[in-house]
């Protein structure tokens, strides 16, 4: 079956930084019909250059569960380096950069369906939603595994490369993805566990016919309403549609 | 709920450091005939710092998520790093960042991933060199710290609740500083009242004790009372200690014998914890 990915993504940093210093990152692949999230740790050490570098390496070259490790070792020499000019600069690179991970593709079956695959480290999360039904959530299921600890790729060779979460399902045209730092996926499962539709109010403000700003004004509203960490937020939507993509543009 | 204030530059949390610097800090640490219980307490000085800077760094500078101040005790009462008592005691973390008075070079043991150690070579800034002469003027320097804390909350009431953090062998000469210490623990912003930590450097060779919850486990006078003077932990500390791996029970004190208070900094939450930690 021949389907495209529609993707919107909006993002807002934590409130009293700046856009500069937002550490989620994302990138796509339509052609290849493949999208990464990454949230780069704030404890870290330049986590942000990190988060953009995993995430394009995932919509670049598909890991498998087979070849993660090695696929991170590669990753790792795309880190991003800086010159130290100070003691706690020097100590900080040493530790390194850190960042999750969340990466989704999409492929045809043999026999015309859609299937997808993904894969995650730490709490940035994907939902699958098809008309008023939330069909997956993945890897966190419930805002109780949310906490400030979560499993982190990071940019050095200690400590070793965590295990991967693994998922696959199949989909259908006009189903939804989001792909949420876990701020906003904490959001939404809340809400989910209230009996909301998180993904009613996201369509809103991830419509790309809205600018970008409207995507962080509703996040402020939620922060001053205490209904969302301040934290980095990025939220991606992936509409599934019929049609083949030109051109890769990621 | 209390202690959930977040670590902001706009709402940064105050770490106030009481250093006991009198003549009997000049005795051998917890049985080590070559390291003095004064050489224990500026390592424990300077880790504290270290850890601090670490935790704020950034790419584009030391963010001002700490407040730190120092008041020494030993013969008379000094502020120690930079300022007078009690206006100014508190600079901003990143004032302290670029300014340690040497930068040394250790060697420290890390983990190899593979279940074994490796040797590095690490920086270890120092801000703070041993000293040890005359009384020990706890109760003053608690005093003092009433003083400084009062003036930050004013500052800041919705501040993470400030941090006392007491280090000592134990003896305090001048008055018994427990009526004040009681005091502190009551005092507080909008997220709730100050939190005392006591740590106890001893000269005899004990090892290190984290946040024991039972008194009766506590054999001297010197110990019981350091137990008494610290804050009961908050639920949510108890949880980030035991995340860190400590066997604390509900009801654990802010006390540490033979050990450093670096922990205490760790378990503050300004955002996503890389998972080696900072040590």
């Amino acid at each position: 079956m021949a389907f495209s990915l529609d993707i919107v993504v909006r993002t807002t940093p934590k409130a009293g930084n700046t856009d500069a210093q937002n550490e989620d990152a994302a990138a796509v692949a339509p052609k290849l019909r493949r999208a990464a999230v990454a949230d780069g740790a704030s404890e870290g050490w330049q986590s942000g250059p990190w988060a953009k570098v995993i995430a394009t390496a995932y919509a670049k070259t598909l890991p498998e569960p087979t070849t993660f490790e090695s696929w991170v070792a590669t990753v790792r020499e795309q880190a991003p380096r800086s010159e130290s000019k100070s003691w706690y600069a020097e100590e900080k690179q040493a530790l390194g950069a850190f960042s999750t991970l969340i990466g989704v593709t999409f492929e045809e079956t043999k026999d015309g369906g859609i299937k997808w695959r993904a894969l995650a480290v730490g709490d940035s999360c994907l939902f699958q939603v098809r008309g008023a039904k939330l069909l997956a959530k993945f890897p966190v299921e419930s805002v109780a595994d949310f906490s400030n600890r979560p499993r982190l790729i990071g940019s050095v060779d200690v400590p070793a490369v965590p295990e991967a979460e693994w998922f696959a399902g199949r989909a259908e045209l006009g189903d939804v993805f989001y792909l949420l730092t876990d701020a906003v996926a904490e959001w939404f499962l809340k809400t989910r566990e209230a009996n909301g539709t998180p993904w009613t109010e996201l369509d809103r403000v991830t419509t790309s016919s809205l600018p970008p700003a409207a995507f962080a004004f509703w996040i402020k509203s939620l922060r001053d309403a205490k209904m969302m960490r301040n934290d980095d937020s990025t939220a991606m939507r992936i509409t599934l549609s019929p049609g083949e993509h030109e051109q890769d543009s990621p | 709920m209390p202690y959930s204030a977040e670590i902001s530059r706009t709402n940064p949390a105050c770490v106030l450091i009481l250093i006991d610097q009198s003549k009997s800090m000049d005795e051998p640490f917890a049985g080590q005939p070559d390291k003095l219980k004064s050489e224990g307490v500026a390592d424990a000085v300077n880790r504290l710092i270290q850890n601090m800077v670490l935790k704020c760094a950034k790419i584009d500078g030391v963010r001002d998520y700490f407040h730190v101040g120092l008041i020494g005790y030993g013969g008379e009462l000094r502020a120690g790093l930079g300022g007078s008592l009690p206006d100014d005691v508190l600079v901003p973390i990143s004032k302290l960042a670029d300014k340690p008075l040497r930068v040394e070079n250790r060697v420290r043991l890390v983990e190899d991933g593979e279940g074994g150690t490796i040797e590095q070579n690490v920086k270890f800034p120092v801000w703070y060199d041993p000293t040890a002469r005359g009384r020990t003027l706890m109760n003053g320097a608690f005093e003092a710290a009433e003083l400084v804390i009062s003036s930050f909350i004013l500052s800041y009431p919705e501040s993470y609740p400030p941090m006392v953090l007491n280090i000592t062998d134990g003896k305090p000469s001048d008055a018994n500083p427990l009526p004040v210490a009681n005091r502190l623990k009551k005092v507080g912003g909008s997220d709730g009242p100050v939190l005392v930590f006591n740590l106890l450097l001893s000269a005899e060779p004990k090892p290190p004790i984290y946040f024991i919850d039972d008194e009766s486990l506590l054999l001297d006078t010197y110990s019981k009372l350091l137990f008494r003077m610290s804050s009961i932990l908050p639920p949510k500390l108890v949880q980030a200690a035991k995340a860190d791996g400590f066997p604390v029970n509900a009801g654990a004190r802010g006390v540490v014998f033979n050990a450093d208070l670096v922990a205490v900094v760790r378990f503050l939450d300004i955002g996503t914890r890389i998972t080696t930690g900072l040590r």
